[in-house]
C-alpha cells in the first residue's frame, strides 16, 4: 500500500539525485482516493441520467521525524474545471424607422464566462505535531471534527453510491477552515480533541442545504468569528461511538448582526455510533443545529434560515459473502439505509417554513469489495420530501477506491 | 523489499515488551531474520532454566501514511504470545494498541485466518491499521516457528 509507494518513491529519488536517499530513507507518502458514478433518475422531475468521476483526490504526506508531519488532500471533482469565454452577438437598436422596422445602428459581440462543473480544491493542508505517544496538535486547513463521514470519506467507508443525505445537507461534508486542534487519548479506549476553526459565513445559510453554503474552505476565509470546535470518541470492543460539536458565529462582523465573536450564533451537537459484530455492521448518526440569530440571518441576508434543524439516519449491512465462500476474503454487503433531515424543523418569525426542507431518504443496495479499499456500488434510491411533490428516484451504480 | 532497523528508542521498548511478555527472569538473545518480506530484528528467548520459551520479531507495516511498528511474540509452540505496538506514528487510529484488540490474537498459530471483520474484530475508523497490523501478524508467525524449529 502506501509503504510500497514509498519505496518507489524513495527509489525514484535515488535514480534522479544519485546516493542522496537510501531506500526507506525518504518519508514521503503518496496516497488518494478516487469514485466514479452512473446516476439514472428512473422517476421523479430529473429526467437526465449522468455519468461521471466524482472526485479524484491526492494526498501527500510527510513524516519530518517521529513526532512532526504534514499531511495535504487535493482534490478535483467532476473531472474538469475550466473557464471559458462564449461569444453571444448583440444588436444595439438605435431607433425605430416610421414603418416600425428597427434600424440597427451597432453590432458586436460580448464575451461570458461559462464555467465547467468541475472544482479544484485543497480539502486538507496541516501540520500535525505529536508531542508524546498519546497527544499532540495540528493546525492548517483542518477537518471540522463533527460527524462520521467528514474526517472519514473515503469511498469504501461508506455504503451507497453517494455519501448519505446527512452528511451533505445537514453536516456540510467536506467541512473544513483553517484553524488549530489538539487532541489526546486521557485514558485507553477515550480519544479528545478540540480547538478553534475560523467560521462559518451567515450570508448564504438557509434553505434545503441548511449550512452547506455558509462553509468558506478556508480560501480567504473571513476570520470575523472564531468558532469552537470538540468531539470525544469511545472505543469499544464491537463499537465506537462519538459526539462532536461546533459552536460559532457567523456574522463576519457585519454590525447588523453584530460584531461579537459569537453573534449570529449557531451551534452544532451530533453524535454517531458504529457497531460491527460477525460481518453485521450497524451505524447511526444523529443532531441538532441550533440558530438562535436566525432572524437576524434572515433580516440582513434573506436566505430563509431555520432556526433549529434536524437530521439523522440508520444504516445496516451484512456481509453475505462467507455464508457462500467460507475462505473468502472478499465481502458482499446488501445494506439499507434510512435518512431523514429537516432544515425547516422551527423557523424565525419571519421566514416562511417550507416543507420542501424536510425530507426522507431511503437508499438500499449492494456493496462488493474485492478488497478493503475496493468497493463496487449499486443502490436504488428513494428521495422524498413533505410537500409530495418533487420526490425523486434514483438508480445509480458506482466504483470506488482508495489507497 | 525493505528491511527493518531499531533505533535506541524502539530498541529499548522492544527490550521492555520482552520482559513483559517472557517475564523478568528471561533472556533474549537477539538474532537478524531474514524473511522474504525483508530482515527483521528478532530474538529467541530462554526462561531461567535455559530451555527455550519462545521467539520474537519486530515487523513494519503501513499505516494510513506512517508505518506502524509491532513486534510479534510466539510461545514455543509456535502460537502467538503476545502483540505489542512499538511504535504508532499517527496522531489517530491508534486503537490498535489497545489491550482488548490485541488480546484477539493470542493463541493464533501460522496459517491461522487472521481476517478483519471476521476472527479480529475491525476498529471503525481505524481500517487501514487494523487490516495491516493482521497482516503483519499472519507474515511473523510463520517466520518465527521457523526461528524456533517448528516445521
Amino acid at each position: 500500500m502506501r509503504s510500497l509507494l514509498r519505496s518507489r518513491l524513495a527509489t525514484i529519488l535515488l535514480t534522479a539525485s544519485g546516493a542522496a536517499f537510501a531506500e526507506g530513507e525518504s518519508k514521503t507518502t503518496l496516497g488518494g482516493y478516487a469514485e466514479a458514478e452512473y446516476v439514472n433518475p428512473v422517476a421523479g422531475p430529473f429526467a437526465k441520467s449522468h455519468a461521471d468521476v466524482h472526485r479524484l483526490v491526492l494526498f501527500v504526506a510527510h513524516g519530518f521525524d517521529d513526532k512532526l508531519s504534514f499531511h495535504s488532500e487535493l482534490e478535483v471533482e467532476h473531472v474538469l474545471t475550466e473557464l471559458s469565454k462564449k461569444s453571444t452577438t448583440v444588436t444595439t437598436i438605435d431607433k425605430v424607422s416610421a414603418n416600425g422596422d428597427s434600424v440597427k445602428t451597432k453590432s458586436g459581440s460580448v464575451l461570458t464566462d461559462v464555467s465547467s462543473p468541475g472544482y479544484v480544491a485543497v480539502e486538507q493542508a496541516f501540520v500535525d505535531y505529536r508531542l508524546g505517544t498519546t497527544a499532540g496538535f495540528r493546525t492548517g486547513l483542518l477537518l471540522v471534527p463533527v460527524g462520521i463521514v467528514n474526517e472519514t470519506h473515503e469511498p469504501n467507508t461508506y455504503h451507497g453510491v453517494h455519501r448519505p443525505l446527512y452528511a451533505n445537507s445537514f453536516i456540510p461534508t467536506t467541512w473544513r477552515d483553517l484553524g488549530i486542534i489538539a487532541y489526546g487519548n486521557p485514558v485507553e479506549g477515550l480519544h479528545l480533541k478540540g480547538g478553534v476553526m475560523a467560521g462559518l459565513s451567515g450570508s448564504k445559510i438557509g434553505g434545503a442545504s441548511g449550512l452547506r453554503s455558509g462553509r468558506q474552505k478556508g480560501g480567504k476565509s473571513n476570520a470575523e468569528n472564531l468558532s469552537l470546535v470538540a468531539r470525544a470518541e469511545y472505543t469499544l470492543p464491537f463499537a465506537k461511538l462519538g459526539l462532536g460539536s461546533w459552536f460559532g458565529g457567523t456574522s463576519g462582523g457585519d454590525t447588523a448582526i453584530g460584531d461579537g465573536n459569537f453573534d449570529g450564533s449557531v451551534l452544532v451537537v451530533a453524535g454517531d455510533v458504529r457497531a460491527e459484530y460477525q460481518g453485521l455492521f450497524v451505524r447511526a448518526e444523529g443532531g441538532v443545529i441550533e440558530l438562535p440569530d436566525a432572524e437576524k440571518l434572515q433580516a440582513v441576508h434573506k436566505k430563509n434560515p431555520g432556526e433549529r434543524m434536524v437530521g439523522g439516519y440508520v444504516e445496516v449491512a451484512y456481509d453475505v459473502l462467507p455464508l457462500l465462500l467460507p475462505e473468502t476474503e472478499q465481502a458482499l454487503l446488501p445494506f439499507v439505509r434510512y435518512e431523514k433531515i429537516d432544515t425547516h424543523f422551527e423557523v424565525p418569525s419571519n421566514v416562511v417554513g417550507n416543507p420542501a426542507n424536510s425530507q426522507t431518504q431511503i437508499v438500499a443496495g449492494l456493496t462488493w469489495k474485492p478488497h478493503s479499499q475496493v468497493s463496487f456500488k449499486a443502490d436504488y434510491t428513494w428521495l422524498r420530501n413533505e410537500t409530495g411533490i418533487g420526490g425523486v428516484d434514483l438508480l445509480k451504480l458506482g466504483v470506488g477506491c482508495s489507497f | 523489499m525493505a528491511d527493518v532497523a531499531l533505533d535506541a528508542r524502539i530498541s529499548e521498548k522492544a527490550k521492555l515488551a520482552l520482559r513483559r511478555i517472557f517475564g523478568a527472569a528471561s533472556r533474549a538473545t537477539p538474532t537478524l531474520l531474514e524473511a522474504k518480506f525483508g530482515k527483521r530484528p528478532s530474538w529467541t528467548v530462554r526462561g531461567e532454566s535455559g530451555a527455550i520459551v519462545g521467539a520474537a520479531m519486530v515487523d513494519e507495516v503501513p499505516g494510513k501514511s506512517e508505518r506502524i511498528t509491532i513486534l510479534v511474540a510466539s510461545g514455543p509452540d509456535g502460537r502467538l504470545k503476545d502483540l505489542e505496538v512499538l511504535a504508532y506514528r499517527e496522531s489517530y487510529g491508534g486503537e490498535v494498541a489497545q489491550e482488548a484488540w490485541r488480546a484477539q490474537f493470542r493463541g493464533k498459530k501460522p496459517g491461522d485466518p487472521l481476517r478483519v471483520g471476521r476472527q479480529i474484530r475491525n476498529i471503525s475508523g481505524a481500517t487501514i491499521s487494523t487490516n495491516s497490523v493482521s497482516a503483519g501478524v499472519s507474515r511473523s508467525l510463520p517466520v518465527l516457528a521457523g526461528l524456533l524449529g517448528i516445521p
